[in-house]
């Protein structure tokens, strides 16, 4: 009896122990609770929660950067908003995880995100973002972004504009002009030139062309051929598809101008490539700050260039934009937030401390310097090329990685390009 | 006879050889991405791709080092983590101890169920229990708070340290407690002042291995807090580079050494207590 006595006991100080945890919320519910010495967003348990010191809560990929102290002061100067940021992993498998969960709970802690293209695509039809259109991106702002990737990223089905974009990014083409004046070419204009470029540069163990081939990211150069050979990423029974595949095809196999190992490689791994001289030229996102790091950046170097045509000139635009989540109990300073991020004070800010291209084009023109190589590339793009948002469906991941697997598939002769067309075609009503 | 001596000397030097060999491509196997984790950190972000691959810097610089302490708020970090793991340790060890006890001396159906559920839930993956479960810290107010991460660290550790501990005890002659019985000893008295003394290398133990897990634990702080940030989630929350696709593999590699560094000074001082517990307990780590 006296054993069973103690063993309940015991049983119920353990049961007990266990809740004592939740005892001590109220207590906690106001202390500040962590605060990053290295920055001045101070983050406290209810930041954003009614009766916070905060006015709203931005869930950011770019809190460690070394100049988001400086980014944060200016907007919280600007619109007179107390700002808690919170650090978002910067790794994409786990931001999304960690995103949707926040969102498909109606979690109120945070009011505004940077989502990615993936995400936006993911969310957008999703109901769990405030629709933007009549506060923040109203037909005078929203006529300054690049239309394509507007209606191809960020806008629902419904005719909601879910975001606002944080820059302009584009996947250019790059060359190494040391390999072009070797081969003495001047210019990249069309097809031919591409093909004799690519093919001449290709010796000694140089590739004309590099990729980076890692199936989810290779999906950026298909879609990339697949435009420029006017195709449609949706449609694998387009002819332009079909052209594309089998050139990326021969660019493998029939006249071995890239390396199949690339399959293996991303980002880091095709720009070290290009870097030390072994390929000839490869699309790539950004201002080619990897380049200048290495002091391989400039018009007699690693520079970008117009996209040539093929079919037809075709470039994509990515951006981070900033998104509203609809649960916000903070609405109105999420909007304040979101105007001033749509300005032309929110994009020099962000131009001035993250180097981010501004996405408004009327904004580029103003405040980025006439000098700027990127701003004469940029320009061109915007004017020579039709710009779009990448081709993603709601399961975005597994699309990408899908059409990954199935293109390194066909690259190595593991099925026919009818079993590839055939498969991509599956994919994409799959993944809708 | 010679001949046999000579074969068991040959047989003797084959098996020193073997063994070294074995010891050799073990301790690779296991040390070379280490040190490829601590070269990477030295190596400026420009030449960790190169091929031919360098296995020893050309320019080793600390500037990855230095920027983590600069910009990604590390002592605030490592203060967050040492106040959940230093609550976790303390509480998991109180509380278990003492189920491990009941568990081991005391036997009924009802102890028998409690205690297979306790183990069960060992079981039982964290991503399954997820989502319903960042519903309920939002609910009760514990998401992102000091409680509620030492709750979910505590619930994770308890299971383990019990299982550990309750065998242990159950190794104690029972005789010792009898014996105290009879020179006048109380229950109370006999739990702290005969079990309790005997248990301290397998506490020692479990506390260093719940040590090493509360500071490897990933998707806890990650999936549960924003704002209190711990030190093995700061490895994914590294600013990219060029339009958010480069990966900034110095700094990770940098972090990765930091959260390493704790882990591998406590196992090599704790190494032999580890071992004795983990054989005492009769589990297999």
């Amino acid at each position: 009896m006296k054993k069973k006595l103690i063993s309940i006991l015991l049983s119920t100080v353990l049961t007990a122990g266990m809740l004592t945890g939740c005892g001590s919320k109220s207590s906690s519910e106001n202390e500040t609770t962590a605060t990053d010495t290295a920055s001045t967003t101070e983050v406290t348990e209810n930041a954003s929660g009614a009766g916070g010191e905060y006015d709203l809560t931005l869930y950011s990929i770019n809190t460690t950067d070394p100049d988001f102290d400086a980014w944060l002061t200016n907007v919280e100067e600007a619109t007179g908003l107390k700002i808690n940021a919170i650090a978002a992993p910067t790794d994409s498998d786990t931001r999304q995880q960690k995103i949707t969960t926040m969102l498909s709970t109606q979690d109120k802690s945070v009011d505004i995100m940077e989502v990615n293209d993936e995400m936006a695509t993911a969310f957008k039809n999703s109901g769990w973002l405030e629709p933007l259109n009549d506060t923040v991106m109203t037909e005078d702002i929203v006529n300054h972004f690049a239309t394509g990737y507007v209606s191809d990223m960020i806008t629902a089905e419904d005719g909601s504009i879910i975001g606002v974009p944080g820059y302009a990014g584009y996947l250019a083409l790059w060359v190494n002009q040391e390999i072009m004046d070797e081969v003495g070419m001047d210019s990249i204009d069309n097809l031919d030139d591409f093909k004799q470029y690519i093919q001449s540069a290709t010796k000694d163990g140089r590739y004309g062309y590099g990729g980076s081939w890692e199936k989810t990211y290779v999906f950026n150069e298909i879609a990339e051929f697949v435009n420029l050979f006017g195709g449609d990423y949706y449609d694998w029974s387009n002819e332009g598809n079909r052209e594309a595949l089998q050139f990326m095809y021969d660019m493998v196999n029939t006249w071995k101008v890239t390396p199949i190992d690339q399959i293996a490689d991303k980002y880091e791994q095709m720009n070290q490539k290009f870097i030390d001289g072994k390929y000839g030229c490869v699309f790539y996102w950004g201002t080619g700050s990897e380049y200048a790091a290495a002091d391989m950046l400039g018009t007699d170097k690693i520079h970008q260039i117009a996209i040539p045509t093929f079919q037809k000139s075709s470039i994509f635009t990515d951006s981070w934009s900033y998104v509203m989540n609809s649960a916000s109990e903070h609405k109105d300073a999420a909007v304040k937030f979101l105007q001033y991020m749509a300005s032309e004070g929110g994009m020099q800010a962000s131009w001035d401390n993250f180097d981010r291209y501004p996405a408004r084009s009327d904004v580029a023109e103003k405040i980025v310097p006439d000098d700027s190589a990127v701003k004469e590339m940029y320009t061109t793009y915007a004017t020579k090329s039709e710009v779009r948002g990448r081709p993603m469906l709601p399961q975005t991941m597994e699309f990408i990685s899908d059409m990954g697997t199935i293109f390194q598939d066909y690259m190595q002769d593991k099925i026919t390009l009818d079993q590839f067309c055939e498969k991509a075609q599956a994919y994409v009503e799959e993944c809708q | 006879m010679q001949q046999l001596t000579m074969k068991n000397k040959i047989y003797k030097i084959l098996s020193i050889i073997l063994k070294w060999v074995l010891i050799l491509s073990i301790s690779f196997l296991i040390l070379f991405p280490v040190y490829w984790i601590v070269i990477s950190s030295i190596t400026p972000s420009g030449e960790l791709f190169k091929t031919p691959i360098d296995y020893i810097p050309d320019h080793p610089t600390l500037a990855s080092y230095q920027f983590l302490i600069e910009n990604v708020g590390l002592l605030q970090k490592v203060a967050n983590t040492c106040i959940i793991v230093g609550s976790t340790l303390i509480i998991s060890t109180i509380f278990s101890v003492l189920a491990a006890y009941a568990f081991s001396r005391f036997k009924s159906k009802g102890i028998t169920i409690a205690f297979a559920f306790i183990i069960a839930t060992m079981l039982i993956p964290e991503v399954v229990t997820a989502r319903p479960l960042y519903e309920f810290m939002q609910k009760v107010k514990l998401y992102d708070t000091y409680p509620g991460l030492i709750l979910l660290y505590v619930s994770a550790v308890i299971p383990f340290t019990v299982l550990i501990l309750s065998n242990f005890v159950a190794e104690i002659p029972i005789s010792l407690e009898e014996a105290a019985s009879i020179d006048g000893a109380n229950f109370l008295q006999r739990i702290t002042l005969v079990t309790m003394p005997l248990m301290k290398p397998a506490i020692a133990t479990v506390c260093i291995i719940n040590f090493v897990t509360c500071l490897n634990n990933f998707f806890t702080p990650l999936f549960y807090s924003n704002g209190i940030q711990v030190l093995s989630v700061a490895i994914v929350q590294l600013p990219l580079r060029d339009n958010m696709y480069a990966v900034p593999w110095d700094l990770v590699s940098a972090m990765g050494c930091i959260i390493l560094l704790p882990i591998i000074i406590f196992v090599a001082i704790f190494e032999k207590q580890i071992m004795e517990g983990i054989m005492a307990g009769g589990v297999k780590a």
